[in-house]
Parts: structure tokens; C-alpha cells; sequence
């Protein structure tokens, strides 16, 4: 491990200080909300709410590996072994008060989007029954299509215009469209800076690998539209681009570029970056960190805020699927693709198998590996499974792969 | 009176002769739902036979390469029978946006038959909004554009008010079927029970309506087996597989009410029809509910069973779980305990829908049964 560098430590202080401030906070001032991970936070900030993820708390749960303890405790009051774990391990957190940032601050209101799944609409509506709080649920239809309908943006719309007297009413105060509009102007900026750090890994040699995208993603995750997070963005940019220049590989020698489809093992990157360092493989990309490039247009806001928060990958066609996996392949330059089965998140992997055939059966097909797995409970993760599955992934590979150079897809 | 009855437990044992046999008798169209909630008055104004397509029993061979082992068996099943060719006598197919599972299903679905029609009724969750008036009412326009296009037969105000008259009768008869099964469980074996309420969503309604007000009178004075010991309300997606029923009636426990999914959930609040059409369905959808798959924050589905087991006199509740359904898995832990500071018993039973062994189930039942039979629990 290299030493810390100056985005590395800011990005501790970020963190902290996101699970820290809400359990200082005036809530008159400050209200707390819960929210779901891809919801438009850009409403909260302008009313000064701090918003908090447990999602993103689940994954830090999952990757300090206290996902089975913390998932076991929601069992035990009824929580079926089959829903998604990052709501068994969060509701196991409130059950016992067992954390890895000494839990969450109690929400005064939630706010739930279904742009990712149905799940979190479950979850929520316990949250809101356990918490005593009101919840508010931003529907963004799942779309079948290539295009999403103009009906259905319209609803969405809809919806975002009446979050605001909502939000007005819950935190009795005024909102302020001006002050909204800077705040979206920072997420804007970040965002884009978010686009430029990933799209860095199309350099050969790549400058880090997705596993450290997986860390990097917190600020633009939890902090979006603050101007801290923007810092942040600014800082770790500035980084990587000096290593480009440098030349610096994030996996020395690297021979083979993989995309990752899913959301990751959090208690098992290290040994799975470590397994593929041996094969100088990089996972340069994912689509998963893709989920928060959220660019709006500023002279339209609720317009376009309605169609992003609708687009997330996860919300489309099997069709859409395709297509953004193809657009990687060839953007990042990629050898394969390994894919995250994840017993936990449904609407990402039902359709993967059809998936992968399609894009065998196109003129983008590149080697694929599938493996079973949850992102927070190990108990349905088989790590010998995924050795064995990526050596005889990698093996293939490595027989057609020209000794020094990339190898081209057409 | 005994043959009607058979004839609709026939429709339910093999529903796909009985929709064939319609097919060739009438010309029409079949259009194939997925669970939960479809407004099939549009469909059949359309001149269309709706029928339910809520899996089944079935070995899953081939659908276990399209999707994974914990999808709920009634998607697998599902892609199965499509697979085999069991619903080679549907003509479109109708995915609502029920779960993830369904919703995905759907498009696996879309990239292994692109040529046969299909209609995804992606509802609007947070039916609060304003905005769902107008995005519903959009959404059950198209689907009368697609199930025109589908069948060639224009979907006219006379013909939908008379789909309409025809679905709010189907509701009341099966309401005043509810109230037999309560006021004298005798009259029916639970599968019985069951096969009537599936037998009718394979037949026109107008015809079931006619087979069911024949028989209602009939069967009020019909006694099949002893007063109940146990008076149950069952709670869940489905009663499936239907032993369950049967090893109910041998154990001495009755159904008295029903807050299943393919039950007493997708039959009420009738249509209201002195209000204007299409609305008028676009009303009864957001009047729907309580229901897992429907949001509600107040999280309305405990008061509910309560008031059914007040209603009912029951002695206790089971909560039929479809295994993997997140839905109903979400539901659990707070309808527990709610029923638990209510003093009311309730019975976990999980269940798919390929299961074979009934044993587990069966020492469960009869378990519980003792439980309330001795009283505990009040
Ligand atoms: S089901 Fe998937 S998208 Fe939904 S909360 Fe779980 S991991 Fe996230
Ligand atoms: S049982 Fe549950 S998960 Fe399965 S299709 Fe029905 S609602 Fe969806």
C-alpha cells in the first residue's frame, strides 16, 4: 500500500464528518434524512437537511465485515435470509446499535427512490413505521424501452414539484429556488468531475483499479452538492492525472483490462484484487460507479433531474443494458467482463444471463465470467467458486492474448 | 347443481383445454396476465379472453438458464411454461410492474420471444401524486390501443360499461362466496374453495358469474365436512400448492377469510360506475390495497388482517410465504409484531410452488392447530 495521499486523507476527514455532523446537529437547522442511494439530494441541500445512506452505511458494514453479525439480528426478528442484505445488515444496526461509524443519526424523515429497485420501497416503508417519520417516494417508472416516455417524465416531474411543499412542510421551512439552483450547479460539477476520474482508466496502463473507484465513489455518493465533495473531486483528479503523467500503472505490467457488472464484494477486494494482480489483470471500470454521473441541464432543472433520476442503468431495458455494456467495452478498451450474480440485488442480476448471451452474439462478445455472490453476506459467497471461475476465465485469455499489446476487438 | 361445480373444478385442474376449447369455440383472442393487478374489464370489452398467468407446478428445466435460483417460483415457472410451449394458446401478454422480479422477467421474456405481443403495465407506486392521475390514465389508454390493435375490435364506451357491469357482479358474487366460506365453512373442502376462485381466472366472467350465482344458493345448504375446529384467516401471495388446503380440512382448520394476492386482494373495491369511464378505472386502481406490492407507508396490511380476524371470529392467522417474494418478506416481520402485541396467533409456512414434500407443512399445521386448539395465545 502506497502512503496516504492528500485526496486519500480528505477523504477520511469527508467521511467522517458526514456520519458525524447529523448526530451534532440542530435539527430545527438541520434536519436528518434517510435516503435511498440515487435520490435528488439537490432539493435536500438547499433546506440544509443532511442526508444520510444506509446503503452506504450497509457497505462499509459489509466491507468491515460485520455484514453477518448485523444481518443475523434482523433474522432473528423475522427478516427473511432472501431480502436484499444491505436492509437486513442496516436494520440489524438500529436493532443493536452495532456500527462501524457508531451508527446512523436517528432520521426525522426519509425520502425513498425506486430508481434502483423495489426493495428499498420495502425497506423504507419499515423505516417509516420503526422511526415514526414521514417518507417520501420519488416512482420513477422502470422503463421497458429504448427511449423513456415523455408520460412518464412528466409524472416524475410531477412528483419532484410536489417534493417541494412536501420537503417545506416536514422541515418547516422555505425553500429557496436560487439557492436550489447553485446547489445543482455544484452537483453538476461534480459529476462531471466523477466522469473525468473514471474515464482516466482508458489510459494503458490504467491508473487504479475499480476496487479503489469503489472507495472513491463515497463523496459523490453521499455528498453531492456540497462544496466539499467538489473539493474532493478536484483534489483526487489532480492526483491521478500527475500518475498518468508518470506513466504509474495501479497493477504493474498490466496485460488484461476487465469491466465489473455489479455492485462489489465489499469484504472480499482485497483478495480478489490480489488474485488478479497475479494475472496483471486491472478492473479498470464498472458499471456500478457509473450510477452517479447525474449531469443536469441547468435552464431546465426538474425537466432533466426527471430524466436522469429516471436513466439509472439498473431502472432499463435488458436492450439499454446492452448497449452500455457494449459503449465500455469499446471505450475502455476491455478484454472481459466479470459479472457479480448477487443474491441480494434482484433487478441487477435477473437478466444477466440473457445478457451475456446477447453480447456473445454480437461483434463486441469478449470473454465473460459469471460468479455467485452477495455484496454484504458472505454466507452466499463461495470464494473457492471464484478462483476457480476466474482462472478458467483468465486461462482462455491468456492463450489468445498477443505477448506485449492490447488486444483489439473490431 | 353437483356437475357445475365440477366443471368449474375441472377449468381450475386444466385451465389451458378450457381456454383452448374457448379459443376455437369463439375466435377470439387470449390475453395472458401476470400477477397482481390488471384491469381485465379493458381486455374483455376488447372482445379478448383474460386469463391469469401465475405459474404453477412444474419441473423447472429450461427456464434455470435464464434465470436465477432465487427468482420466486411463480416468475421461473412462468418463463418455464413459456418455454415449453404451455402458452402457445395466448396471444398477448400482459407484465405489470409488480416486483423486480416480474419487471425483469419481463424483458428476459421480451429477448427470447420478440414476435408475441406484450404490453408492460408499469404502474405508478406513489399513487399520492397528482401526477399519477394523469400518467394512469395514459397507461390504461394505451393498453386499449394495444389490446385494439391485438384483437382488431374497437373498444367502445358501451362495450367497456358493460365489461364494467359484468366484473363489479363477478366481485359481488365472490364477495357473497367469501361470506358462505365464513358463515359456514362446511359447505366447501378448501381446495374446493380454492379451485372456484382460480376457475375464474380462466373463464369469461359472464359465464362464471352465471356457473357461481347457480350454485351459491346450492351450496348454502351443502355440508362436506365437520364445523371447523380452528377458524383461520390466511394471509399471502397464494394458497399454493393446494394440499395445503387439503391437509387443513383433514387437521380441522378452516379459511374463514383471505387476504391473499389471488384472492380476496385482486377482488375488491368494485368499480365505481357512476363515475365517468375510463376513470372510473383509474379510480379503483388507487383506491386498491392494502397490498405488499402496492406502496403504502402507513404500512396499512396489519390493521387490516386485524380487522379481518375480528370480523371473522378467527382464532389465529397463517402467513403463506412465497419464498423469495421480498414483497411479502418486508411485510412479515411487521404484520409479527403487530399480531404479537395483538394476542393473535400466526403461523409461518414458506412455501414454492414446485415444492413436493408436504410433510414439514403438514407437522407445522398440525402443530399449530394444538396451539389454538388449547386455547394459547389469547
Ligand atoms: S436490492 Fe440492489 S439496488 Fe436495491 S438496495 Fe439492495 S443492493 Fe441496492
Ligand atoms: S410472488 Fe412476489 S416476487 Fe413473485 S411475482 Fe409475485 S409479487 Fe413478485
Amino acid at each position: 500500500m502506497l502512503k496516504m495521499s492528500h485526496a486519500g486523507n480528505y477523504l477520511l476527514g469527508l467521511t467522517m464528518l458526514h456520519y458525524t455532523a447529523p448526530k451534532q446537529a440542530d435539527r430545527k437547522k438541520n434536519p436528518v434524512a434517510w435516503c435511498s442511494s440515487i435520490v435528488p439530494v439537490e432539493f435536500l441541500r438547499a433546506l440544509d437537511v443532511l442526508p444520510l445512506f444506509p446503503e452506504n452505511h450497509a457497505a462499509l458494514i459489509g466491507a468491515r465485515k460485520m455484514g453477518v453479525e448485523l444481518a443475523e439480528a434482523a433474522e432473528a426478528i423475522g427478516y427473511s435470509n432472501d431480502i436484499c442484505s444491505y436492509a437486513r445488515a442496516d436494520i440489524g444496526h438500529i436493532l443493536t446499535g452495532k456500527s462501524p461509524v457508531d451508527g446512523l443519526a436517528r432520521p426525522d424523515f426519509l425520502v425513498c427512490c425506486n430508481n434502483i429497485c423495489g426493495t428499498v420501497v420495502k425497506w423504507y416503508e419499515n423505516l417509516a413505521k420503526h422511526f415514526h417519520v414521514p417518507l417520501f417516494l420519488l416512482d420513477t417508472p422502470f422503463n421497458h424501452e429504448r427511449e423513456i416516455s415523455e408520460h412518464s417524465l412528466r409524472y416524475v416531474e410531477g412528483q419532484l414539484r410536489e417534493f417541494i411543499p412536501w420537503l417545506e412542510g416536514v422541515t418547516g421551512k422555505i425553500f429557496d429556488y436560487e439557492r436550489f439552483q447553485e446547489i445543482a450547479m455544484v452537483s453538476n460539477e461534480t459529476s462531471k468531475l466523477w466522469r473525468e476520474v473514471l474515464a482516466l482508466a482508458k489510459h494503458k496502463p490504467a491508473p487504479f483499479t475499480a476496487f479503489d473507484t469503489f472507495n472513491y465513489m463515497a463523496p459523490i455518493v453521499t455528498m453531492r452538492g456540497t462544496p466539499e465533495a467538489l473539493e474532493y473531486y478536484r483534489l483526487l483528479l489532480d492526483e491521478l492525472l500527475q500518475k498518468v503523467k508518470e506513466g504509474a500503472a495501479a497493477v504493474p505490467g498490466e496485460k488484461y483490462r476487465l469491466l465489473w457488472n455489479g455492485i462489489p464484494v465489499w469484504y472480499s477486494m482485497r483478495p480478489m484484487l490480489q488474485l488478479l494482480a497475479k494475472y496483471r489483470a486491472n478492473l479498470v471500470c464498472s458499471t456500478y460507479t457509473n450510477g452517479w454521473v447525474l449531469e443536469f441541464d441547468t435552464d431546465n432543472l426538474l425537466g432533466s433531474m426527471a430524466r436522469v433520476y429516471s436513466a439509472i442503468m439498473i431502472n432499463q431495458s435488458l436492450g439499454l443494458k446492452l448497449t452500455n455494456l457494449q459503449k465500455m467495452l469499446s471505450n475502455f478498451d476491455l478484454d472481459g467482463i466479470i459479472h457479480h450474480s448477487n443474491r441480494s440485488c434482484k433487478p441487477y442480476c435477473f437478466g444477466l444471463y440473457d445478457l451475456s448471451r446477447q453480447l456473445q452474439a454480437s461483434n463486441h462478445a469478449v470473454p465473460e465470467m459469471i460468479f455467485d455472490g452477495d455484496q454484504t453476506d458472505p454466507r452466499h459467497f463461495s470464494w473457492a467458486q471464484f478462483e476457480s471461475r476466474f482462472q478458467s476465465f483468465i486461462e482462455p485469455l491468456m492463450l489468445t492474448q498477443s505477448p506485449n499489446g492490447y488486444r483489439r476487438q473490431s | 347443481m353437483e356437475s357445475v361445480l365440477q366443471s368449474l373444478l375441472e377449468v381450475a385442474a386444466n385451465p389451458s383445454s378450457e381456454v383452448s376449447r374457448w379459443r376455437q369455440r369463439t375466435g377470439g383472442k387470449v390475453v395472458g396476465w401476470l400477477p397482481i393487478y390488471v384491469p381485465e374489464e379493458i381486455i374483455h370489452a376488447a372482445g379478448a379472453l383474460p386469463v391469469s398467468l401465475w405459474g404453477g407446478r412444474t419441473e423447472i428445466v429450461r427456464a434455470d438458464a435464464h434465470l436465477q435460483g432465487f427468482a420466486c417460483s411463480v416468475v421461473r415457472a412462468v418463463l418455464e411454461y413459456g418455454l415449453k410451449g404451455t402458452y402457445n394458446m395466448v396471444d398477448g401478454f400482459i407484465f405489470p410492474s409488480t416486483c423486480d422480479h416480474i419487471q425483469n422477467t419481463s424483458d428476459i421474456w421480451a429477448s427470447l420471444f420478440p414476435d408475441r405481443p406484450k404490453f408492460d403495465l408499469v404502474y405508478p407506486a406513489n399513487r399520492q401524486s397528482k401526477a399519477a392521475v394523469v400518467y394512469l390514465e395514459q397507461l390504461f389508454a394505451d393498453l386499449e390501443q394495444w389490446l385494439e390493435e391485438l384483437t382488431g375490435q374497437k373498444v367502445t364506451s358501451e362495450k367497456l360499461r358493460e365489461s364494467v357491469k359484468i366484473y363489479n357482479c363477478y366481485r359481488a358474487l365472490l364477495a357473497d362466496l367469501f361470506s358462505l366460506r365464513s358463515r359456514k365453512p362446511e359447505s366447501l373442502s378448501g381446495p374446493e374453495m380454492g379451485q372456484i376462485v382460480k376457475s375464474s381466472l380462466f373463464l369469461e366472467k359472464a359465464e362464471f358469474n352465471r356457473h357461481l350465482s347457480d350454485l351459491l344458493p346450492w351450496l348454502e345448504h351443502r355440508k362436506v365436512k365437520p364445523a371447523p375446529k380452528a377458524r383461520l384467516v390466511l394471509t399471502g401471495i397464494m394458497a399454493e400448492p393446494q394440499e395445503i388446503l387439503a391437509i387443513l380440512d383433514e387437521l380441522g382448520g378452516a379459511i374463514v377469510a383471505d387476504d391473499l394476492a389471488l384472492g380476496a386482494r385482486i377482488l375488491r373495491a368494485p368499480v365505481r360506475e357512476e363515475l365517468p369511464l375510463p376513470a372510473a378505472l383509474v379510480d379503483r386502481h388507487l383506491r386498491l390495497g392494502p397490498c405488499s406490492t402496492l406502496y403504502d407507508w402507513r404500512k396499512g396490511r396489519g390493521a387490516h388482517v386485524q380487522h379481518l380476524v375480528a370480523e371473522h371470529a378467527a382464532d389465529g392467522v397463517i402467513f403463506i410465504n412465497m419464498k423469495f417474494c421480498e414483497a411479502e418478506e418486508f411485510d412479515y416481520p411487521v404484520l409479527k409484531a403487530e399480531l404479537e402485541e395483538a394476542g393473535i396467533p400466526l403461523l409461518f409456512l414458506e412455501v414454492e410452488q414446485q415444492m413436493a414434500a408436504m410433510g414439514q407443512i403438514r407437522t407445522r399445521l398440525q402443530a399449530f392447530l394444538e396451539v389454538l386448539g388449547k386455547g394459547a395465545g389469547s
